[in-house]
């Protein structure tokens, strides 16, 4: 069922035997699992039904104090679906190389290996509606009619993406309300997360409402599914007993935080412009999902450079034709589509007579000038990039988070080395030339680079709680009944997008946690 | 100085020098092989003069034809075996060969970030000093 917190009476303890804090990607996901179960769930969900700028106003307040983030206000939502709400639907799974430890590249590392993730992301594609649908780049061209660039594999690779644009809180909002065990209780902020005396365990949630009412929350199980910001925010000021925060021994949590880089840099000039690669520069849908082609470096590519994972997106540069007849035609367009009798129609059909290959070029989407290159890429570990407190506190009394957002060296090396790869290939199988636009001065690292609104590594996943906040079951080091769920617990990122990823993982953590629960009975 | 910007403009017509049909014509003895390649390729000579100067401007000692001329049928002799009684046709191809091979080599070079063959560069360098 949904309830709203600011029904439940100040000061109440509301019991549930798992408690979840989040209702995006990774919250809902876990909530979908316990359906039918003989579990209570309880979901505490920050704001309502829909955006709203009060509730949004405390993702606001967020302090940034490294290098420049451009609309990090944007990044995440605050209301039912969490960020799925703006989701592009992008679904691409890690690859084999980005789970393992790489020698040259400190921290890197899963606890466990793409095999074993493999079954969940099978769960995630029934969920999110792939209906487990070829990524093989042949057989989708072939499927779809399109061509693939003739590159040799062995130095760059194409790679299919699906894409699924599931909301995933008006896709489950139905289920929810009809169940009798799973509780979605919105505008419920959680400000603190509450241990026993000991430090050993969670005790409860306490629980504010922008109307000023104040209660807890007790559960057997706690997940933390409130994104890779919020997440370590929530750790680091649940200071009642571990004065460091939650998980925080070591200093890890927050620590780490990294973004997939997109770049904008690169133009391929191609030798044929009357044939746009459609595969790459747009999603092409074929019944409820789409696929997009973007290039990649092969994984033993990577290894031997020594260097980040790496993709690209691929955008068309088109020139448009303009001119009288040009505007001429889109107006006439324009008065048919609002069903209006266009004023000086003569005129405008003059105009268009004039000059008809113009038009039909504009109508066509232009003439192919090259291809830009949107890279989209790895950001390698790095301790020295964080999320922290300020000492100012919101609305609700929690600590605001600071933002530290750094690059570093090997982060621009990277894409450097990719751009060569890509150009030598562009070259060598006679598609055209590529401009390498890459800054000359590497005083500042990857000038202008923006994120990709993806907040991964802030409670990191690693057997020793020295080197991660979460173990491989995604459960806090040192806390009996307190997990977390999101990219937050990526220890690397790749260059996937990290949703398809978030809720494979989430599956996985269902698992676990039913399989605790119905151990303690 | 020749800017990024500027080669944009004249690059792309120079992609067309990698579809251009081949000629089929007969070889004739008193031609260069290098000139023949010019003439075979049908290659934009003002797109080919501006990338051809900027190549220069970055590796002046090659700035001599038969340096230049030198040093492309070396290549063309060793890696693709340019001989002296080819077709046009056939010497395109061995000329093509030679850019895909550069390619695959890592022997390019980097013109205000456009990466060319080593061999292209210099026979657009080549047309340049005409």
């Amino acid at each position: 069922m949904l309830i709203d917190a600011n029904e439940v009476d100040a000061g109440k303890t509301v019991d549930a035997d798992l408690c979840i804090i989040g209702s995006g990607a990774a919250g809902l996901t876990m909530a979908q699992a316990f359906l039918r179960e003989g579990v209570s769930v309880l979901v505490l969900e920050g704001g309502g039904l829909v955006a709203d700028a009060s509730s949004h106003a405390l993702y606001l307040s967020i302090r940034n104090l490294g290098r420049d983030y451009p609309q990090l206000y944007a990044s995440r939502l605050r209301y039912f679906g969490g960020t799925t709400n703006h989701w592009g639907g992008h679904c691409v799974p890690l690859r084999g190389i980005n789970f393992e430890r790489l020698p040259w590249s400190p921290y890197t590392g899963w606890p466990f290996s793409l095999a074993d993730l493999q079954p969940y992301y099978r769960r995630a594609e029934d969920l999110l509606g792939l209906d487990r649908a070829s990524v093989d780049p042949e057989t989708v061209a072939s499927l779809l009619g399109e061509r693939l660039f003739p590159f040799d594999k062995t130095c760059l690779q194409t790679q299919v993406s699906r894409y699924h644009a599931v909301r995933f809180g008006e896709r489950f909002r139905a289920d929810m309300e009809r169940s009798e065990n799973v509780t979605v209780m919105l505008n419920a902020n959680a400000v603190s997360i509450d241990s026993h005396q000991d430090g050993s365990r969670v005790e409860g949630i306490s629980v504010k409402t922008l109307e000023g009412s104040a209660f807890s929350v007790r559960a057997k199980a706690y997940v933390l599914a409130a994104g890779g910001i919020e997440n370590p925010r929530l750790l680091l000021a649940s200071r009642s007993v571990h004065r460091e925060g939650l998980g925080n021994a070591n200093d890890i949590v927050g620590r780490f935080f990294m973004e997939h880089i997109w770049y904008p840099s690169g133009e391929i000039v191609p030798a044929d412009p009357g044939h746009l690669m459609k595969l790459y520069t747009e999603e092409i849908p074929t019944g409820e999902i789409a696929y997009r082609a973007h290039l990649v470096l092969p994984e033993e590519v990577v290894k031997k450079a020594q260097i980040p994972d790496f993709r690209c997106e691929i955008a068309a540069d088109r020139i448009l034709p303009h001119g009288e007849a040009v505007r001429s035609a889109r107006l006439l367009r324009d008065s048919v589509e609002n069903g209006e009798w266009p004023d000086h129609l003569g005129t405008h059909v003059l105009n268009i007579i004039r000059d008809p290959g113009a038009v039909v070029s504009a109508m066509s989407g232009g003439h192919l000038k090259g291809y830009r290159l949107l890279n989209n890429v790895e950001q390698a570990p790095n301790p020295q990039s964080r999320i922290a407190l300020s000492d100012e506190k919101d609305v609700l009394g929690v600590p605001i988070a600071t933002i530290d957002w750094r690059l570093s060296d090997v982060d621009e090396r990277g894409i450097r080395f990719a751009h060569q790869c890509i150009a030598r290939e562009v070259g060598r199988s006679g598609i055209g030339r590529m401009l390498v636009d890459l800054p000359d001065n590497e005083a500042e690292i990857l000038p202008g680079a923006n994120g990709d609104y993806h907040h991964i590594g802030t409670t990191r996943m690693h057997d020793n709680p020295r080197l991660g906040v979460v173990d491989k079951d995604c459960k806090v080091h040192g806390l009996a009944n307190l997990f977390v769920a999101g990219s937050s617990v990526f220890p690397t990122g790749g260059f996937a997008n990290p949703t398809f990823t978030i809720v494979a993982l989430a599956i996985r953590l269902g698992d676990h946690i039913k399989m605790l629960l119905e151990a303690e009975g | 100085m020749i800017s990024r910007r500027l080669l944009l403009r004249w690059l792309p017509a120079l992609g067309g020098l990698l579809l251009i049909p081949a000629a089929g014509e007969p070889l004739t003895a008193r031609e260069g092989a290098l000139p023949r390649i010019v003439r075979v390729m049908r290659c934009p000579s003002r797109s080919a003069a501006v990338v051809g100067a900027a190549y220069l401007q970055l590796v002046p000692a090659e700035a001599a034809r038969d340096v230049l001329e030198q040093r492309i049928c070396s290549a063309l002799s060793e890696s693709a075996g340019l001989g002296l009684h080819m077709t046009d046709t056939e010497l395109e191809q061995v000329f093509r060969r030679q850019i895909q091979a550069d390619f695959a080599a890592d022997n390019v070079v980097s013109i205000r970030g456009w990466i060319l063959s080593r061999t292209e560069a210099r026979f657009y360098a080549f047309i340049a000093l005409a």
